[in-house]
């Protein structure tokens, strides 16, 4: 067994050691213990790999100690023996000295040593369990985190709307109709200008007929006529105060909807708003997070209202086979759903989802966060509290089998 | 005067015959209950030696030594009759015969 032999770099510590020739006999009897120590835990141990680096380790830690034991005694223990070696009183000192090396072995093995392993072990197995509550915590605030980003979300959504039917209030009392043209004009035309979301308002009469229009983008029109008794935004406020359409886009990238509010009391009549959401795109826009979490709302029927992606938005995906989509409009509000990721052209992959139902519409917010997003500070925490569990079993596992092992006790010699 | 590892030493020597080295000495106390370290074999091996009580001859170098020799002691006469005398003071006093000078 040649390669069981001890390294060079080991015997020429050894050698520095105890300051002698590489041929000192010492060095063959440690040379020999190795060999005999790599045997024993060879074959203790098997002959895997695994096994083989162990069974080296264990040698080259006993050449070591046995290395320092000799070079101890040889240059500290030795000469003082040497200087005293006269007299009885000397030799009993002597004596005295070694039993007090043999006891003070004896006590480090004996208490000292499994003390200290199981005072190890209860703090490493305490790191542990601190370790796992902490990653619990973490996951618990990236949850509540993440859910407090879809209510917030969900919630300027709901203060746009209801900022945009208090503003149509002021045009909804129950004279606006009998007043003169112009007056209503003005009045269209000063909310046109608090409200920029709003790009048109028309006030339509009680019989479904236009009676106004004034709109940014286009010529005013007064007296039309229009028959528009037949539009939703018509005959939903008939039945309901307030209306509000389905997404629709302008030149194939504005987001707008249409929005009506009925006029109180006698004449009746209502008044329609274009509304444009691109506020609401900046609300779901500015919600990207780092670690690759986004935010969208989804209509009540599933379909995409708001993205970061404008393309996918403009596509009108129905996302009710989204697990996450489908357990948002189930509810009112969703903690950490599993889902998936969902883009034409990307690989769909696993997400927790959260999200929160906009007050006073059937739109949800939902805020997807990447799995892995969660699962990384977890393998981290898990990896690092089983490896500090399995140390602090094992150094207790040590501390005991220390005290446990017996010691010869000297046997007196016989003659 | 002999130590009690002196005294364990020498009779592990004597016991091993003219085949003792410092592993085999170490081993043979081993067995017999009593471990001890090479540094303290080694220092109760020199100290013997520097009184004269047991000698030492280096033998043939070995691979499985890093082709270094294993030196083998052997006690000397003087070696021999102080163990004797100092077994026989441990007689004594087991069987309970033995009495110190001005007692």
């Amino acid at each position: 067994m040649v390669d069981a032999r001890p390294s060079r770099r080991i015997e020429a510590f050894a050698a520095a050691c105890l300051g002698t020739q590489a041929d000192d006999c010492r060095l063959g009897d440690l040379s020999e213990q190795y060999i005999r120590t790599r045997r024993q835990w060879q074959e203790r141990l098997g002959t895997a790999p695994a096994a083989t680096i162990a069974a080296r380790a264990v040698s080259d830690v006993r050449y070591v100690a046995s290395t320092i034991n000799v070079m101890l005694f040889a240059r500290a223990v030795d000469p003082g023996a040497r200087l005293a070696e006269t007299g009885v009183a000397c030799l009993v000192a002597l004596d005295l000295r070694e039993r007090a090396v043999a006891m003070l072995q004896f006590t480090v093995r004996r208490f000292a040593l499994p003390a200290l392993l199981l005072v190890c072990s209860a703090l490493l197995v305490n790191g542990a369990v601190g370790v796992w509550n902490s990653w619990r915590q973490t996951e618990a605030l990236m949850a509540s985190a993440q859910r407090g980003k879809a209510e917030a979300a969900a919630q300027r959504i709901a203060s746009f709307f209801g900022e945009l039917e208090h503003q149509l209030g002021w045009v909804a009392y129950p004279q606006f109709a009998t007043r003169p043209v112009e007056q209503r004009r003005f009045d269209y035309v000063r909310l046109l200008r608090q409200v920029p979301a709003i790009t048109l308002l028309a006030q339509i009469d009680n019989e479904g007929r236009e009676q106004l229009a004034v709109s940014r983008l286009a010529v005013d029109v007064v007296g039309s006529g229009a028959d528009r008794s037949g539009e939703p935004a018509f005959t939903a406020t008939k039945a309901r105060h307030l209306y509000i359409g389905p997404l629709y886009f302008r030149k194939a990238s504005e987001p707008y909807l249409t929005m009506a509010l009925s006029h109180r009391g006698w004449p009746g009549g209502v008044t329609i708003a274009e509304v444009n959401l691109k506020p609401v795109w900046d609300t779901i826009n500015g919600m990207a997070t780092n670690d690759g979490g986004h935010a969208y709302v989804v209509d009540g029927k599933g379909r995409l209202v708001a993205h970061r992606d404008i393309k996918l938005v403009l596509g009108q995906p129905d996302l009710t086979g989204q697990p996450q989509v489908a357990a948002a409009l189930a509810g009112p509000s969703v903690d950490l759903v599993e889902g998936r990721s969902f883009h034409p052209q990307g690989r769909a992959t696993p997400v927790l989802s959260t999200s929160a139902a906009v007050p006073g519409l059937d739109w949800k917010v939902i805020v997807d966060m990447p799995a892995a997003a969660y699962q990384a500070p977890s393998r981290n925490a898990m990896i690092r509290a089983v490896a500090l569990a399995g140390l602090g079993l094992a150094a207790a596992t040590l501390a005991i089998m220390l005290a446990l092992r017996p010691l010869n006790p000297a046997r007196p010699a016989q003659a | 005067m002999l130590t009690a590892n002196e005294q364990l030493v020498m009779l592990a020597i004597a016991r091993a015959g003219r085949r003792a080295y410092a592993l085999s000495i170490q081993d043979e106390m081993k067995a017999h209950g009593h471990a001890l370290t090479l540094g303290v074999l080694y220092t109760v091996l020199a100290r013997l030696e520097r009184r004269q009580l047991i000698r030492h001859r280096d033998g043939e170098a070995t691979p499985e030594r890093g082709d270094r020799p294993k030196r083998f002691y052997n006690l000397t006469g003087t070696g021999a009759r102080e163990l004797r005398g100092a077994l026989r003071i441990l007689d004594g006093l087991r069987s309970g015969s033995y009495a110190p000078q001005g007692a």
